[in-house]
């Protein structure tokens, strides 16, 4: 194994400079001359037909330059690929309170404003449905998308619930026979559970300004996550050829999943009217109601079990309300159910889990795509069946554990599991066993839980390498810089490719007019895994280049040769050798250019019953991309009078395969634990017909810095005992597997100290004093 | 109706006065401004002109006068109040309540006047106050007045100042002998949330009975107010931790809070409950505490 | 109607014509190109559009331009050194890994200096209380604290 020399160590993040001397530029801090100002309407009901609208006055406010409705917008239905069930701009119908109905651009801010509360619109009122069981149903009394089975979707047959108007989604993983495993249980454990929607909250709110270009095409400037994929849809809707769309950003301000929605399409159709460069910036409450609130979910989950603990079934019906549109709710809904596929052994499991649609905000995939919510049902669940059969719920855990080369539930064989470490490490960490006194009405207790984070294998991923004559190296990648470290990470592994500090390496990023595609953008805890290997293949395509151009120079061939430290020299005579910088010096000009990209292979499943094709699985084809486990375990304080709840302590464990940053790791992993926090104990979207009700900072409460334990009782726990044959010096990616599991740790860790089971999120001290005040 | 609003820069109360007398409802008054500012950008208000009397000199003093009575300027900022050595003194539970309010930034902002003006329900510096049992200087076209701060409030975000009048002081008597005031704040995330319950008890402690009994509450009624059930079962008995118990009950039956999306009426009635007892137990722990102390020192 | 007014920020003074009703951060942002100064709300209560005036955080979304006239107003591009030198609060939060997508750091970093001019001895408690007024949504604060602290430790503020 050789020694690294670069990857592992904490070298210290290379943007961090400008961002404390707040030189780095956001997109909402961009100026372009001639710039409009945007801003949107939005709809006041939850479902209502559209009679009229009226721009007319709106149209007259000096400064105004632009004014669209739906009847300016191509007639074509977006969406994420899975399902295209959205209008740019309301058409004919709203469907939720804030659904954007029309737009202007002004020359100032202010002018855009007034004129938006001059537009009329007359609607005629229609009953909405907002409860997600209700609607899910085979006759509900509101049907959101009546025309949904007209709708291009890439939605499977054995997906599709015709019987089921407002479900867009089914998403079925069918083992065995659950009615037969539980006829074999000793012990059956069933409970509902509620993870209520909750909200990204990145601190720089959406923004962008899209410029007309004189071809016809359009640059957008953004601050977002999957610039590739913005480039595609902007030019699919408004059928302009996707060479002529350039999407470019820096760095984003905060994204958590919010910022991959296409909202764009509105500043896009504004600039392309007015032909003036528009630029739209989302007020915080915008950035609550249109930047997308997460789906919420209502967990039923049936666990059948043997008298020695073993899991013998389980049964899980899950409802994912997806809002008015589906957008990436069919998405959570499917690889939600990673979680209960690939922890634990079960014989028999049905899963079931329907997208619904409601009226209220569409919503966004938020970190973690639905996998913190079934993580709060199960891990909780496990818990309660651990006390019932008299069992400790860590060894409860440790029998039921799939190990490395089993096969998960849908038949994947796992591969690099670090989970039995993980939890191992956390019990001692935590000294889980050992419980603290109380102090007054406070009552201490402690929990833990596990979690996994799947990674989607999306589409491919590129990367290039230029070496210059300066001996810099340079990569091109088209990955979204959203606070996660992407730069400094990929200039440690090509520094480490070339033996170079990482200080010669510069990098050039989410530009599609220069950078080569990138998928899905950094979505999926994706981009360590695949944009680290692209980077590595492009560095080696770059060394074969160079070793080329050597050949002539040391008259050797390229097998023979080796490079380090920017020189290349022959392997049996080193003093045959050359610097790579006199490689350009004689006739052959130009940068060393080496291009690469990465596609994780992997297989689909049946729809029908989520299973692998298991000859294909046999063979050691995968599903996803990877699987990151982790382990929570959390100390809590509960004042039996208040039923408010502190976390003392905090330690996560995280099976991350090779930690290429130690000190950028631990950055996820304290971040992921806050928002765990928050929205095990404090986040909430509230609504009440459809609208939300706290769409600010007031009364949408995310955890601050008195919220946290203090510095020494955060732990980071990083487990490198089960690299990724796969992955980059054998990483996978966490930056969702951090939050993972913090829900029901807390949970687990409230019971433990006061005997009471929340079974809805959040753990709010009402809730806590009033389940003590029934005990 | 995108905001804008014309800015007037009163040299003088008097100027003030007579510019708010002129325009009415068209013109609001601006201190600091953090919450005038929320206000106008939702909509609740929408003002044609903001009087800013930030730069009437004189407006923003802490003192005391020879028989112990505090005058606090309405511009004296929360961040002021917070870490002034006089009040932590003679006064501190007006130190205290004002540094559970936001963040140091709007408190540094922030005025008493501001905080008691907007008159929100569950303002944080008035329990204190009316605890403590301060009175409300105002000055309008018609003269001053004062009026007790028991009468201030007339309704969640309204005040009983008349067109043209403005808060221009809040007096303070000096405490009783030997009395202890404690304010308790409770929020979800503490100083940064708006309160759901606010509670603040004045009592002093006489050979073992408690006397000069005041509470008062906050964010559980159309505007804070007195529980005086409460008040009147402890005032002159000792005070067991039955009795204690019993205030705390009063205090939660006087109380009418309602549910919004902060908390339910129902949670707010029983942190009542809870908040009153733990106020007057620390109440009566710092008396007990002040009285070894004193001894000690004999 | 626009009013001719002059503002002292990080030590120049500065001419403009503003609104009466604009904001402190919108006249820094969009007169004056400042963008250090972020915005994350408009309401006061994300600290991203925090700066001093005369020493003292403020959020300057919630602070009418025409109250800063005759102020010391510093924001983020104001704390370096005039050789350029980072100030020792920025140095530590490159140093401590506090920062991550960046775009709430300069309201800390003045949020935090205000506070260590006052109270140069801060217990973690005490910082974490001084900080009630900027969300962070990608650290957890761990390392914010933690750059704080050393900034403290190394008594050079």
């Amino acid at each position: 194994m050789t020694q690294l020399s670069v990857v592992g160590k904490s070298v210290v993040r290379r943007d961090a400079r400008a961002k404390v001397l707040g030189t780095e530029e956001y997109c909402i801090d961009l100026k372009v001359a001639g710039m409009l100002h945007a801003k949107v309407l939005g709809s006041p009901y939850p479902h209502a037909r559209i009679l009229r609208i009226d721009t007319s006055a709106a149209e007259k406010v000096p400064g105004i330059r632009c004014a669209v409705t739906e009847k300016d917008a191509p007639k074509k239905l977006t969406g994420t690929g899975v399902i295209r069930d959205m209008p740019l701009l309301a058409s004919g119908v709203v469907r939720y309170v804030g659904e954007p109905v029309a737009a202007v651009a002004a020359t100032t801010l202010e002018a855009a404003e007034e004129a938006v509360e001059l537009i009329k619109v007359e609607y005629e009122e229609l009953p909405a449905i907002f409860d997600v069981e209700a609607s899910a149903g085979t006759n509900p009394p509101v049907i959101v998308h009546p025309d949904f089975s007209k709708y291009r979707k890439s939605i499977p047959a054995g997906r599709l619930c015709p019987d089921r108007p407002n479900v867009c989604t089914h998403i079925k993983i069918y083992k065995g026979d659950v009615d037969q495993g539980f006829k074999e249980s000793d012990l059956i454990v069933e409970n509902r559970f509620v993870a209520p929607s909750i909200q990204h909250c990145a601190l720089e709110p959406h923004a962008a300004v899209v410029v007309p270009e004189p071809d016809g095409g359009l640059t957008l400037l953004t601050g977002k996550q999957g610039i590739s994929r913005a480039k595609e849809d902007v030019a699919a809707m408004f059928g302009i050829e996707p060479h002529k769309i350039r999407v470019r950003q820096e760095y984003v301000g905060g994204a958590f999943g919010g910022k991959a929605t296409i909202y764009e399409l509105i500043p896009a159709l504004l600039a392309l009217k007015s032909g003036r460069p528009v630029k739209w910036v989302m007020t915080r409450e915008e950035a609550f109601v249109l930047g997308g609130p997460r789906q919420g979910m209502v967990l039923l989950i049936k666990d059948g079990f043997k008298r020695d603990g073993s899991l013998v079934a389980r049964k899980m019906e899950v409802f994912v309300d997806a809002g008015a549109y589906g957008e990436a709710s069919p998405g959570v809904t499917q690889n939600s159910s990673s979680v209960a596929v690939c922890m634990y052994r079960i014989p028999h499991l049905k899963w079931d889990g329907y997208a619904v649609y409601t009226n209220t905000p569409k919503r966004r995939g938020m970190r973690g795509y639905g996998v913190n919510e079934v993580t709060f049902a199960i891990e909780s669940n496990m818990d309660i069946a651990a006390e019932k059969l008299g069992m400790d719920p860590v060894e409860l855990r440790r029998k039921n554990l799939l190990r490395e080369g089993e096969a998960m539930l849908n038949g994947e064989i796992i591969h690099s599991n670090g989970v039995a470490d993980c939890l191992d490490k956390i019990c001692e960490s935590i000294r889980l066993n050992e419980k603290s006194a109380d102090e007054g009405p406070w009552r201490k207790g402690k929990g833990l839980a596990l979690g996994n984070k799947y990674s989607s294998p999306g589409t491919h991923y590129g990367a290039r390498i230029h070496v210059t004559e300066n001996e810099r190296v340079v990569i091109y990648h088209g990955a979204d810089a959203i606070g996660q470290g992407v730069n400094t990470v990929m200039a440690q592994i090509a520094a480490e490719e070339f033996g170079v500090s990482p200080d010669s390496i510069d990098i050039v990023f989410s530009d599609t007019a220069v950078t080569p595609y990138f998928g899905h953008g950094s979505t999926s805890s994706r981009t360590t895994f695949n944009l680290g290997n692209a980077v590595r293949r492009a560095c080696d395509a770059a060394k074969r280049e160079i070793l080329e151009r050597a050949s002539a120079h040391l008259e050797a061939p390229p097998e023979v040769m080796a490079i380090s430290n920017m020189e290349i020299y022959v392997k049996s005579h080193p003093n045959r050798k050359i610097k790579v910088r006199d490689l350009f010096s004689s006739g052959h000009g130009g940068e060393i250019i080496g291009s690469a990209d990465y596609k994780a292979d992997c297989i689909p499943d049946d729809p029908r019953t989520g299973q692998l094709d298991p000859a294909l699985a046999g063979e050691g084809k995968r599903f996803m991309a990877f699987y990151a486990y982790a382990a929570k375990a959390v100390e809590v304080a509960v004042n039996i009078e208040s039923g408010e709840v502190k976390v003392l302590r905090c330690h996560g464990a995280i099976d991350l395969g090779k930690a290429i940053n130690p000190k950028i790791c631990e950055q996820q992993s304290e971040g992921g634990m806050a928002m765990g926090i928050g929205s095990a104990l404090y986040e909430e979207t509230l609504m009440q017909d459809g609208r939300i009700l706290n769409p600010s900072f007031t009364d949408y409460r995310v955890p601050l810095a008195t919220q946290m334990p203090s510095n020494e009782n955060m732990k980071s726990l990083f487990i490198e005992s089960a690299p990724h044959k796969d992955g980059p010096f054998g990483a996978k990616g966490f930056a969702e597997g951090v939050v993972t599991g913090m829900e029901p740790a807390i949970a687990n860790a409230v019971y433990n100290a006061v005997g009471v089971r929340i079974k809805e999120l959040p753990i709010s001290p009402e809730k806590v004093l009033r389940a003590l005040r029934q005990r | 109706m995108a905001v804008k609003f014309d800015y007037l820069e009163p040299r003088t109360v008097q100027e003030a006065i007579s510019l708010l007398s002129r325009h009415g409802c068209a013109a609001k008054l601006v201190a600091g401004g953090t919450d005038l500012l929320n206000e106008i950008r939702s909509k609740k208000i929408v003002p044609e002109y903001i009087v800013d009397i930030g730069t009437i000199p004189g407006l923003d003093s802490l003192t005391y006068n020879d028989s112990g009575t505090l005058s606090i300027g309405a511009l004296a900022t929360l961040r002021t109040l917070e870490t002034s050595p006089q009040l932590k003194a003679h006064h501190a539970v007006i130190s205290r309540a004002a540094a559970q309010i936001g963040s140091i930034a709007i408190r540094n902002v922030g005025t008493i006047a501001g905080n008691l003006c907007h008159a929100s329900p569950a303002a944080d510096m008035a329990p204190s106050l009316l605890a403590l049992g301060a009175k409300a200087k105002i000055v309008g076209p018609a003269g001053e007045r004062t009026v007790t701060l028991d009468d201030f409030f007339a309704g969640p975000g309204r005040t009983v100042l008349a067109n043209g009048e403005m808060l221009v002081e809040i007096r303070v008597p000096a405490m009783p002998p030997q009395a202890k005031a404690v304010y308790l704040k409770h929020a979800i995330r503490g100083s940064a949330d708006l309160a759901i319950v606010g509670v603040a008890v004045m009592a002093s402690l006489n050979e073992g009975c408690s006397r000069n009994v005041r509470i008062a509450l906050g964010a559980v009624a159309p505007t804070p107010m007195r529980a005086r059930r409460a008040e009147n079962l402890l005032e002159g008995k000792i005070p067991d931790d039955a009795l204690i118990e019993n205030a705390g009950r009063a205090a939660s039956d006087e109380c009418r809070p309602i549910t919004d999306v902060r908390a339910s009426a129902d949670y707010r009635r029983e942190m009542v409950k809870v908040l009153t007892q733990w106020t007057i137990k620390q109440v009566f722990a710092e008396n007990k505490q002040a009285s070894i102390e004193a001894t000690a020192l004999m | 109607m626009k009013r001719l007014i002059t503002l002292r920020i990080n030590g120049i003074e500065e001419e403009l014509y503003v609104e009466p009703w604009w904001s402190l951060s919108q006249v820094l942002r969009d007169e004056l190109s400042l963008i250090g100064t972020k915005e994350g709300c408009a309401g006061g209560h994300c600290g991203a559009c925090t700066v001093l005036i005369d020493g003292k955080a403020v959020m300057s979304c919630l602070y009418l331009a025409m109250k800063a006239r005759g102020k010391e107003i510093t924001t983020i591009e104001g704390l370096r050194g005039k050789d350029g030198a980072l100030h020792p609060l920025q140095e530590a939060f490159i140093d401590h890994f506090a920062v991550q997508c960046g775009y709430c750091i300069p309201g800390f970093i003045l949020t935090a200096k205000a506070l260590l001019d006052e109270n140069p001895h801060p217990t973690e408690e005490d910082i974490r209380a001084g900080l009630n007024g900027n969300i962070c949504r990608c650290t957890g604060y761990v390392k914010i604290v933690e750059a704080i602290m050393s900034a403290a430790a190394n008594g050079r503020i």
